[in-house]
Order: C-alpha cells, then sequence, then structure tokens
C-alpha cells in the first residue's frame, strides 16, 4: 500500500499576480465594504449620543415605562419644577404587534403568490406576475398611507365588527369601545400589503432551488402536486420562508408614514393584544407625530426611542440573515 | 373633492418644499421654515408680492421652524409660539425678534345628521367636559343646556367620536391652552402641543380618532357621523364641514370668522398683552371683548434683529408686505385672520427694526 503515496497528486500552488486593475478593483470593493459598516456604525453612534441624557435619565426604564409627559422641558437634575417622563413601551410592544399581525397576513399570501408562479402558473404567465408583485414593492408608502385613509379604513371597519361580533369570545378580538378605524389591525393589514411582494420574492428564490430530481422523484412514486409541496418543497425551504418572513418584519417595524394614517397612538397604555381596538403604538409613528413641535430634550427622547427601534430592527434583520445563510447549508 | 384633498394633503403634510416660480425681476430669494397652520397665508403672499420671491417655505412645524432658523439654515422662520432661542451656525451672535404676521381662529368640527352649520352651540367648559370624556353622548345636559330648543331635540343619544390631531402642532397648544384658562376645573392639565399627551384623563376618550394630520382630521370627521373635531379655520374653510357656534367670554354666540378672530387678536395691542421688545403677544383666552371669538392663535415670522445681511433687507419688505397688504385683502378668504389696529402698528415698528 505504500505505493500509493507515490500516487497521491501534488497539490498546485498558484501565484497570484495582482495587476494594477485588479488592485483598484479589490481597493473599491474593500473601501464599499468598510463604508457600509462605517455608516451603519456612525448612525449607531451618532443616535447612542443624541439618546444619552434620556438613557442617563430614565435607564432602562425608558423602555417599560408607559408615559410621553414633555413637562418643562427640563431634568429633574436640572431643577425642574414639572419634570418629564418618557417610557415608550406602548410604542415598542405595538410596534412588534403590527409586524406579527402583519407577517401573520403576509406569511401565507407571499408563500401561496411564490408557490403558484413556480409550480401552478404557466410560464408565460409568470412575467407579468411576477413585474406585478415587484411593482407592488415599489408604491412609495404615503401612498400605502393614503389609500390605507381613504380605500381600507371604510372596508376594514366591517371586517373588524363582523370579526369582533363573531369571534368576540376569544380575548385578542375583543374591544373595549367599538370603534375600529384605528387599530392595530388595520395598521397590520396595510403593512401586510406592502410587505407581501419581500415575502413571495424570498420565497420565490427559495423554491427554484428545490432540486428538480427531488420532486421528479417524489411524482416517480405517486406524490400528487399538494403532497409534493407539502413533503418536499415547504420542508426544504423552511429556512429561506423564515428568513423572509424577518425581513417583512425589519420592514415592517421602519414604516413610520403609512401607519401613521392608520393607527391611534395611545402613550399611557399599552395595548397587549386586542388588535380590534383603535389604540396601539408604533415607534416610528411615535418619532412622526412628535417630532415638528418637540423641545430639545423631547428631541433626545424620540432619539433614543429610534434608538430602541434600530437594535430591534437590527435584531431582526440579523436573525433573518441568518436563517436564510443556514438553510442554503441544507442539501 | 376627494382629489383636492388628497393633493392638499399630500402638498401641505408631506412635500416638505413649496416651489414657487421665479418671476422676471426676483429680489432676494427668501427661504422659511415653520408653522404648518400659516402655510397656505405665507405662500400666497409669496406669491403676490411682487418684489419677494419665496423659493422655498417649508411647513415642517413651528418646532422646526424655530430650530431652522436658530441655526440659520431659513432666512425666516414661522412659529405658533414664542420660545427662547440659542442662536448658532451662520446666525451665532445675531439677534432676533418675533413679529406677529396672521392669526386665524381655531373651528369646532361637528358631523350630526339634521344639524346645519352654525345651529351647534357649545362653551369652553363642555368642549373640555368633551375632550376629557366627561361628556360621552351628545344628548347629555351638558350639551343640550346649551342649545336652543330645535336644535335640543335633535341631539341624539350617540357615542360622541372626537378626532384630534395626532401629531404635536400649535393649534393643539393653542386648543388646550384655550380649554385650560377657560375651564380649569375640568382641563387641569397645563397646555400641550398633543392633545393625547395632555389630557387630564390621562388618555383620549373611547372611540376617539386620532388624525395624522389637518386635513386628515377634517376628512374624519366628514366621513364619520357623531364625530367632533378641531381644526383651523383655514384648513377647514372650503370642506363645507359645519361648524359650532361658541359662546365668548361675554355671553355672545360667535361663529369662526376672520373678523370676529381678527377682533379678539387686536384686543392684545396694550402692554399686558404685547411686549414690544420680544414681540410676543400673551393671548388671555377668557378675555371679555364684544363680538370677538377667542378661540384664535397668531403666528410670528422670526426675523433678525438690526441684522446688516443684504437678506434682512427683503425680509423686512416681506414682513411689512404681509401686514400691510396681503394681510387686509387676502387672509380672510383663506380662513386667517389679519392683524389689525394698535397690534398691527406695533408689529411694523418691530419690522423697521429687522434691518441695521
Amino acid at each position: 500500500m505504500t505505493s500509493s503515496l507515490d500516487l497521491e497528486p501534488k497539490p498546485a500552488v498558484i501565484h497570484i499576480v495582482r495587476t494594477r486593475g485588479d488592485r483598484i478593483f479589490r481597493g473599491i470593493l474593500i473601501v464599499g465594504g468598510l463604508i457600509s459598516f462605517l455608516v451603519l456604525a456612525g448612525i449607531f453612534g451618532y443616535l447612542a449620543q443624541s439618546a444619552a441624557p434620556i438613557l442617563k435619565a430614565f435607564g432602562f426604564q425608558f423602555f417599560t415605562d408607559s408615559s410621553w409627559y414633555v413637562g418643562d422641558g427640563l431634568l429633574p437634575s436640572e431643577g425642574s419644577m414639572d419634570p418629564p417622563i418618557f417610557g415608550i413601551l406602548p410604542m415598542l410592544w405595538g410596534s412588534v404587534l403590527i409586524a406579527i399581525i402583519s407577517v401573520g397576513i403576509a406569511l401565507p399570501l407571499g408563500v401561496g403568490i411564490a408557490l403558484s408562479i413556480v409550480y401552478l402558473i404557466p410560464k408565460r404567465a409568470v412575467f407579468g406576475l411576477t413585474v406585478f408583485i415587484d411593482l407592488i414593492a415599489a408604491i412609495p408608502s404615503i401612498i400605502f398611507g393614503l389609500w390605507g385613509f381613504f380605500v381600507l379604513i371604510p372596508h376594514g371597519v366591517l371586517w373588524s365588527a363582523w370579526l369582533n361580533e363573531k369571534l368576540a369570545f376569544i380575548p385578542i378580538f375583543n374591544v373595549e369601545f367599538p370603534a375600529f378605524e384605528q387599530s392595530p389591525f388595520m395598521a397590520g393589514l396595510v403593512l401586510a400589503i406592502m410587505i407581501t411582494p419581500i415575502v413571495a420574492v424570498v420565497s420565490r428564490q427559495i423554491f427554484s432551488l428545490v432540486p428538480p430530481e427531488l420532486i421528479n422523484a417524489a411524482q416517480a412514486l405517486g406524490g400528487s402536486r399538494w403532497t409534493i409541496i407539502r413533503d418536499v418543497v415547504l420542508p426544504f425551504s423552511k429556512g429561506g420562508i423564515v428568513g423572509g418572513a424577518m425581513l417583512g418584519i425589519g420592514r415592517a417595524l421602519g414604516e413610520t408614514v403609512a401607519v401613521f394614517f392608520v393607527l391611534q397612538l395611545f402613550f399611557d397604555e399599552v395595548n397587549w393584544y386586542r388588535i380590534l381596538e383603535s389604540s396601539g403604538g408604533s415607534v416610528a409613528s411615535l418619532i412622526i407625530a412628535k417630532f415638528g413641535e418637540a423641545s430639545p430634550l423631547e428631541v433626545s427622547a424620540l432619539f433614543a426611542a429610534g434608538l430602541a427601534l434600530f437594535v430591534v430592527t437590527l435584531l431582526a434583520n440579523a436573525a433573518a440573515a441568518v436563517l436564510v445563510n443556514s438553510s442554503k447549508g441544507k442539501k | 373633492m376627494a382629489k383636492r384633498l388628497l393633493t392638499s394633503i399630500v402638498s401641505l403634510g408631506f412635500v416638505a418644499s413649496v416651489l414657487i416660480a421665479t418671476p422676471a425681476q426676483a429680489a432676494d430669494n427668501l427661504k422659511g421654515a415653520g408653522s404648518s397652520f400659516a402655510n397656505k397665508f405665507i405662500v400666497s403672499c409669496g406669491l403676490a408680492d411682487p418684489n419677494t420671491t419665496i423659493t422655498n417655505y417649508n411647513p415642517a412645524g413651528s418646532g422646526t421652524g424655530r430650530s431652522a432658523f436658530a441655526n440659520g439654515t431659513v432666512d425666516f422662520g414661522a412659529s405658533d409660539a414664542v420660545a427662547t432661542l440659542s442662536l448658532t451656525g451662520a446666525r451665532n451672535g445675531g439677534s432676533y425678534a418675533y413679529v406677529p404676521v396672521v392669526g386665524g381662529p381655531i373651528a369646532v368640527l361637528y358631523n350630526i345628521p339634521g344639524i346645519a352649520n352654525g345651529q351647534l352651540r357649545l362653551d369652553a367648559t363642555t368642549i373640555a367636559k368633551i375632550y376629557s370624556g366627561k361628556v360621552k353622548t351628545w344628548n347629555d345636559p351638558a350639551i343640550t343646556a346649551l342649545q336652543t330648543s330645535a336644535v335640543k331635540s335633535k341631539l341624539p343619544n350617540k357615542p360622541i367620536r372626537v378626532a384630534y390631531r395626532a401629531a404635536s402642532s400649535g393649534t393643539s397648544e393653542n386648543f388646550t391652552d384655550y380649554m385650560r384658562q377657560n375651564a380649569p376645573s375640568v382641563w387641569t392639565k397645563a397646555k400641550n402641543t398633543t392633545i393625547a399627551s395632555g389630557n387630564p384623563a390621562g388618555r383620549m376618550p373611547g372611540g376617539s380618532i386620532g388624525a395624522a394630520n389637518s386635513q386628515a382630521l377634517v376628512s374624519s370627521v366628514k366621513s364619520t357621523s357623531y364625530a367632533i373635531g378641531y381644526a383651523d379655520l383655514s384648513d377647514a374653510v372650503t370642506s363645507k364641514i359645519p361648524f359650532a357656534t361658541i359662546k365668548n367670554q361675554n355671553g355672545e354666540w360667535i361663529a369662526p370668522t376672520s373678523a370676529a378672530s381678527a377682533k379678539f387678536l387686536a384686543a392684545f395691542s396694550g402692554a399686558s398683552g404685547f411686549n414690544a421688545s420680544t414681540g410676543a403677544v400673551t393671548l388671555n383666552f377668557t378675555k371679555k371683548v364684544p363680538g370677538a371669538y377667542n378661540m384664535s392663535l397668531i403666528t410670528y415670522a422670526i426675523v433678525d434683529k438690526n441684522s446688516s445681511s443684504a437678506k434682512a433687507a427683503s425680509v423686512e419688505a416681506f414682513v411689512k408686505y404681509m401686514l400691510n397688504t396681503c394681510g387686509p385683502s387676502k387672509a380672510a378668504s383663506l380662513g386667517y385672520a389679519p392683524i389689525t389696529g394698535t397690534l398691527k402698528t406695533k408689529a411694523l415698528a418691530i419690522a423697521e427694526g429687522i434691518r441695521q
């Protein structure tokens, strides 16, 4: 067996000779990569610096209190007679709640669209449909806000009333006051339409990665279209679909104008689960609502709220990246 | 209607800059920012003034206008309230003044089927009770007691749907200040730019509607039966929505008109109401002025004082134009109240000091 050693091929040594063009190109790529990181770090640093006075004064309570009271605009340490109280729990939880609602609606919708495009719809029609879905993603959010305000709310009120009437025994569909115009559900609906294209596009790409031999094998075993989708396509694509949903959550958390038009902000109490109640929160909407007339200290509080949103959104996007990458590894 | 509303929402609230075509012989091009309440007035005056070009007025809100003026990014600011500024950047070391340029009534709007414009009567205490959730239905004795017999029987046993401005605004600040001054036992909290944060009940009443901006509020009241709301007359004057008649401190029932509001504002030209060095008008909403509509606000131009810059001359000319020409001719039709009487004379005197 010793002779096999002689047969072992010698590894080839590749000498990289970088031409000037290569070096310039490499430099551009490195600088580009670093800039995106620096911008992110710079934004984080600026937010943290601007938020510092508030975070120092209120500490962790800023994230667990329910209040937005400006007072005389001075901190107690500055000799305030009427100190402000800032706490963004209702806004923070509201952002999460409407993101969950919107993904709950957009996930089945987006995955369904992606499945139809990949497996059901004749190839000739696919192009048109894809363009349509991409166009939805390109609509500016203020248009969604106005559309939600003028078109969706009048209809959504009827759907909400129906849900409330039939399902009031389930706590989440219960309300304290039967006004349904500006509920988390309504905001979730508008956001769902905005993020469905994201979920659909990501899912479609994942579905097209499913190896055709797996599908062929399942067909050879006599699997119906539904069983193939359920037992082959979806398990294979699970990670990618979840990743798409997390990207959608990232978008939903940061959406500002569209939500502000269709959601009533309550600063002093948390709406934990009553999704049809005309009361909710959204950090991004808080900022748009308060910035125009804000005192310097209030601006700092808004920056702190922005910092909280930035961290939550970053976590959602990071989780999405991890999930999408890990799903590619599983073959 | 929907189209016009849409256009106005987009243009007023969210397209930050208002661009105006440059006339052939332009004077200095002025940039301004601030009060969204005064937006229509300032833009109309800029268009009408043959000697001034406003290249950009950004109606982002009074607070934004004050900080934009303080750090020197605009030539003039506009604010619905007076606040001390610390000048930085290009304005470092300069001084500033506030000049009252225009005012206007805040109208109380309602949507009660069968009750026409001006028929509903309200007073400050009742408005405060409605907005703090103490009066919940339209046939509450507190409301019916104020009405004429014809209206009294028409008020239904329906919950009041309270509409308010969700974003911070000078309108909400003056509205809460009006309730605070006239009904301190009901509206126990200080004035606030956001009524939801400054509500003595701790929250808005059940069934409230938080409107993104003035136009959205008018639209919400229009489309929601049994709703009540408040808006600057200039934003509601073309909406054909009913306005409530409000009792003033003289006990008279007054409709929100440009003339009645101007009458109220003109009453603050005396030493107790007007600070000649800062230009601030201290509105006493409880003041007894015959024929006046007390729920009114003032917008100030924020300008340089004793400045030698070339722009200051143009700003001075434009402020004088707004007070002398544009206000008397255009304010009423746009739903604003012109600055009149002694207050106007005093405002012009401050404007005189803009240029060195």
